[in-house]
């Protein structure tokens, strides 16, 4: 079925414009959230929190020292912005006297472009990892493009889930609606990822059951579900050649209904109800479904919103978080220091849940920015320091493009474009070389997030990295040896390069004897260089 | 190749140790710090063959976009559905199958079809789901595909190559059962996969290794251990694979030229040479892909185009399988996530339905020459033997050995059977 493009691409644009010209139209319409200037500081609450932490810890076990300079300064960039520092920025960080310079270096990073599309990307891969949808169902430039706006401009998290549950229109054209069309516009799955997502509430399993883990009952899921059980996807017509789009739009009526289990013939209808038992009627058209389920969804009252978001976040800078999973805040082990949590949780509240307010707590914490712990004897400390956990894709292509002096275009890499999987193409190049071969959920549990032989064998075997740590064209070694630098200073280098920081006396010793020992200087450098890029290290966020 | 593998695990082992905290490798790893170099790994092979004499393994043609039943193994000769292909005989009395097919025609005494098959995944990414994991997708809980299952069933712990190979197209991923099941993607097999083979000699790349290992022990008592120690692993299995001789399994220029012929000179004829080849070394699962079924449009020309080198690869698979005496533990299955509308459309083409089409299935016990189920004269409805996807995948478990109902773990915190539901299609066994 057909439907002009006109209409809807108006009520898109007229739902965007609201809530470009009320910014605040989230927080106020969900029973008014306290105004921000009200809302505790970041310093404030980060102290807090570090007093809350250490309550409890045994004396007996030590805390990880401090962090040193290059290491924070490693771990924020990675974290905020997606890239390791360079040399000249690791230096003059380290020089700076300024007592306030950690501070004042967060802000800088939660200021750049770089910041608005590492975060952007994160969330991106975590709304449509699962989907096998074809570029036809999710047009994931324009998702990206929408994306990062909205942490450019720092828009509030709810405004931004309210943007996607209630998109409305084409997705060529209405940014927001490829979270939904990228699901097929299918309600059961709409409505288990809305809510493993936002609430971290994972419903799906009583789909079919009532749920054996926890509380919920098979009919609550079925009652989310109605929510968008008047949304409807419609084909399109390819008009421009980028192939057939797809559209959400409200049906007239209609009811969403589930199978009744003791008689499979007979379905009941399900009335559009939150968990938290607040719904709308059955002659609730599709927008007001929508509109309602966003309040109730970004609602203060609602126990879920907030805490998972604190939890999700805490987990993506600290490799470990208050629940185990970041999608499970009900069914699994018992939540670490709950009450934490929840003071935080209602802190980001009151500031109408500013994505950077929170950014900039974390990373005042004295937990943020201790020396890692290994994760192995975390219990023992549980949430006092930062756990290893791998970069995402995108991270890793960018510190390949530090490490190895390389430009996203070079054309005379080969860049061996994988299968047409149904997995978006996201980008093309060896940006998407890199991105397929390290693709992973961004809500899997860091520990459990391992690496793959094509990932080892690209770093191992591969062109790219084989020609850029060569002595050999236009490469850092090449020029470094022309120059006629001691091996010494290379080897500075190549650890500022690769790791961003500079080699231990020890790790200095074990390269200045390699190199020594090498038949061919030349050769023993560039060994040295290819294990930088190939060690833990380099994948890792510590 | 043996000394200059055995110099780089000497100093992989000492440096680090090679025991993973996941299991990986865990029996091997302990025995290998007392056992000088290469003949731990030696005596991981030989074990792994013995093992893999009494192993079952499965390769899986996949026809990406929904083969047309009409086309393949079920046609309506004087239908009015079935448009102007002909149906013509097999090796099997009685059983006819489309035009288009001749050679798997002649070896159809091998093959069980199936042409009842049913389901209510009409959408590629969906209906795909479903054909590879025995579920329908349902938000959170992200289901292992069916090879990382059988890999994790029945693969050999300590083989030097991937369990699970698929080869042009990504397959369906390991989800919970973790990454060392997940598919070794192959995207062209006219040539060895990427990266593959060093670029610096053998020897060197050992001292890389060795330097490599070196860095990591400060990083490794700075807080890391787990996860260099996991790295370490990971570096060691793709390592032995580059430096394996097995490898030469990726290359088929070891194929001679009339071996390589009579699979086709094509990407899916030449995947499924692969694919022998690598369930000779010793791999699990193969999955061999072919793309371009879903024909809405002009299908009768797509299909001449599409179905001989398939119909040449599968039936030179069955016959080279049979002839090696692969065949007998060796589960061959042919499907798509859906069949094709009985009504041709406006574009000389067929729409999407599953509400009936065919796949078939040959070896590991599967009886040849037969045909499951039918559809009515129109191909529109199943009347006869209906098979519902968890039936069908209860049967791959049946004739590989494999407990159904066996449960793992999952990302969600419950445990979840192989296959929920259904049961074995018996008949397919004689």
């Amino acid at each position: 079925m057909m439907v002009g493009r006109g209409l809807n691409w108006s009520f898109c644009a007229v739902l965007v414009a609201m809530l470009i010209w009320f910014p605040s139209f989230t927080a106020k319409a969900a029973d008014g959230g306290t105004p921000k200037a009200q809302a505790p500081t970041e310093r404030e609450v980060a102290q807090r929190l570090d007093h809350a932490l250490l309550q409890g810890h045994d004396p007996a076990v030590p805390l990880p020292p401090p962090a040193d300079d290059e290491a924070f300064l490693r771990r924020v960039s990675l974290d905020l912005v997606g890239k390791l520092p360079n040399a000249d920025a690791i230096d003059a960080f380290v020089a700076d006297a300024d007592p306030e310079k950690r501070a004042k270096q967060i802000e800088h990073l939660l200021r750049s472009e770089a910041f608005a599309v590492n975060w952007s990307r994160y969330w991106r891969d975590t709304l449509t990892y699962h989907t096998p949808a074809s570029g036809n169902y999710l047009r994931w430039k324009l998702f990206d493009e929408w994306m990062v706006d909205q942490f450019r401009r720092n828009r509030p998290w709810g405004e931004i889930v309210r943007a996607l549950v209630t998109a409305t229109g084409i997705n060529d054209e209405c940014a927001p609606v490829n979270y939904l069309t990228a699901l097929y516009g299918n309600p059961v799955e709409i409505a288990a990822t809305t809510s493993r997502v936002f609430l971290g509430v994972q419903l799906q399993c009583a789909q079919c059951h009532n749920a054996r883990t926890e509380p919920w009952k098979r009919e609550q899921f079925h009652e989310l579900v109605a929510f968008f059980g008047r949304a409807k996807i419609i084909q399109h017509k390819d008009v421009d050649g980028r192939g057939t789009p797809y559209a959400i739009e409200g049906r007239a009526d209609g009811q969403y209904s589930m199978t009744d289990k003791k008689d499979p013939q007979h379905l009941i209808v399900m009335t559009p109800r939150f968990l938290t038992g607040e719904s709308v009627s059955l002659e609730a058209s599709d927008a007001e479904r929508r509109a309602a389920l966003a309040q109730f969804l970004t609602s203060p009252r609602n126990p879920w919103f907030a805490r998972s978001y604190v939890n999700r976040m805490w987990t993506a800078l600290m490799g470990w978080g208050f629940y185990a999973s970041v999608n499970d805040l009900g069914s699994g082990p018992a939540p670490r220091f709950p009450e934490v949590l929840d003071r935080l949780a209602a802190d980001w509240t009151s500031t109408g849940y500013d994505i950077q307010w929170l950014f900039r707590t974390l990373a005042l914490t004295q937990v943020y920015q201790r020396h890692l712990q290994p994760r192995t004897t975390s219990e023992a400390l549980p949430m006092l320091a930062v756990c290893p956990s791998r970069l995402r894709p995108e991270q890793i292509f960018e510190a390949l493009v530090k490490a190895l002096g390389f430009s996203e275009t070079d054309k005379s890499i080969p860049a061996p474009a994988p299968s047409s999987a149904p997995a978006v193409a996201r980008h093309t190049g060896l940006r998407h070389m890199i991105y397929q071969a390290f693709k992973v959920d961004p809500s899997l549990p860091a520990d459990e997030v391992q690496g793959t032989i094509p990932q080892a064998l690209l770093m191992m075997n591969s062109v790219l990295v084989n020609t850029f740590v060569a002595a050999k064209g236009k490469t850092y070694l090449a020029e470094a040896l022309a120059k006629d630098l001691p091996d010494e200073e290379i080897l500075l280098s190549l650890y500022e390069r690769t790791l961003a920081r500079k080699p231990s006396t020890e790790e200095l010793a074990i390269c200045k004897r390699y190199v020594q020992k090498s038949a061919d200087r030349k050769e023993g450098l560039e060994d040295v260089f290819w294990s930088l890029v190939n060690s833990t290290e380099f994948l890792l966020k510590d | 190749m043996n000394g200059q593998a055995q110099t780089w695990v000497n100093v992989r082992v000492t440096g680090a140790g090679a025991v993973s905290r996941r299991g990986f490798l865990r029996k091997a790893g302990a025995g290998a710090i007392g056992w000088a170099g290469l003949n731990w790994l030696d005596r991981l092979m030989l074990h792994a063959d013995e093992l893999r004499r009494s192993r079952k393994s499965c390769i899986l043609l996949w026809m990406a976009g929904g083969p047309s039943q009409f086309e393949t193994l079920d046609p309506k000769p004087g239908a009015e559905t079935q448009g102007p292909t002909r149906a013509i005989p097999t090796a099997v009395p009685g059983i006819t199958i489309a035009e288009h097919w001749p050679k798997t025609a002649a070896v159809t005494d091998e093959l069980a079809i199936l042409r009842s098959m049913t389901s209510k995944e009409g959408n590629h990414g969906r209906a795909t789901y479903l054909l590879h994991t025995g579920y329908a997708p349902s938000g959170g809980v992200v289901h292992p595909g069916f090879g990382s299952i059988v890999a994790n069933e029945l693969g050999p712990t300590d083989l030097d190559l991937p369990r699970f190979v698929s080869i042009q197209g990504e397959s369906i991923g390991p989800s919970f059962l973790g990454v060392q099941y997940a598919p070794f993607v192959v995207t062209d097999p006219n040539r060895p996969p990427d990266n593959l083979t060093t670029p610096v000699s053998g020897d060197r790349l050992q001292r890389r290794l060795g330097l490599l290992s070196e860095l990591e022990a400060p990083f490794a008592r700075n807080g890391a251990a787990d996860q260099v120690r996991d790295h370490q692993t990971l570096y060691a299995q793709t390592a032995h694979m580059v430096l394996s001789p097995r490898v030469k399994a990726f290359d088929l220029a070891a194929e001679p030229e009339k071996v390589r012929d009579t699979y086709g000179r094509n990407s899916f004829g030449q995947g499924c040479l692969m694919a022998r080849r690598l369930i000779e070394a010793g791999v699990t699962f193969v999955e061999v892909q072919s793309t371009g079924w879903d024909t809405h449009g002009n299908e009768l020309s797509t299909l001449k185009k599409l179905i001989p080198p398939v119909d040449q690869g599968m039936a030179a698979l069955v016959t080279d399988l049979a002839q090696r005496g692969l065949l007998e533990n060796t589960l061959v299955i042919w499907m798509g996530e859906f069949g094709r509308q009985p009504r041709i459309n406006l574009t000389a083409g067929r729409d999407h339905f599953p509400k009936a089409f065919n796949m078939a299935m040959a070896g590991c016990g599967v009886k040849g020459g037969q045909v499951i189920g039918a559809t009515d004269k129109l191909g529109t409805e199943v009347v006869d033997r209906p098979v519902l996807v968890a039936d069908l995948f209860c049967t791959f478990c049946q004739a590989l050995g494999i407990n159904p109902r066996k449960e793992n773990q999952s990302n969600v915190g419950r445990p979840i059977k192989i296959v929920e539901e259904g049961q074995a299609v018996m008949e397919v066994f004689g």
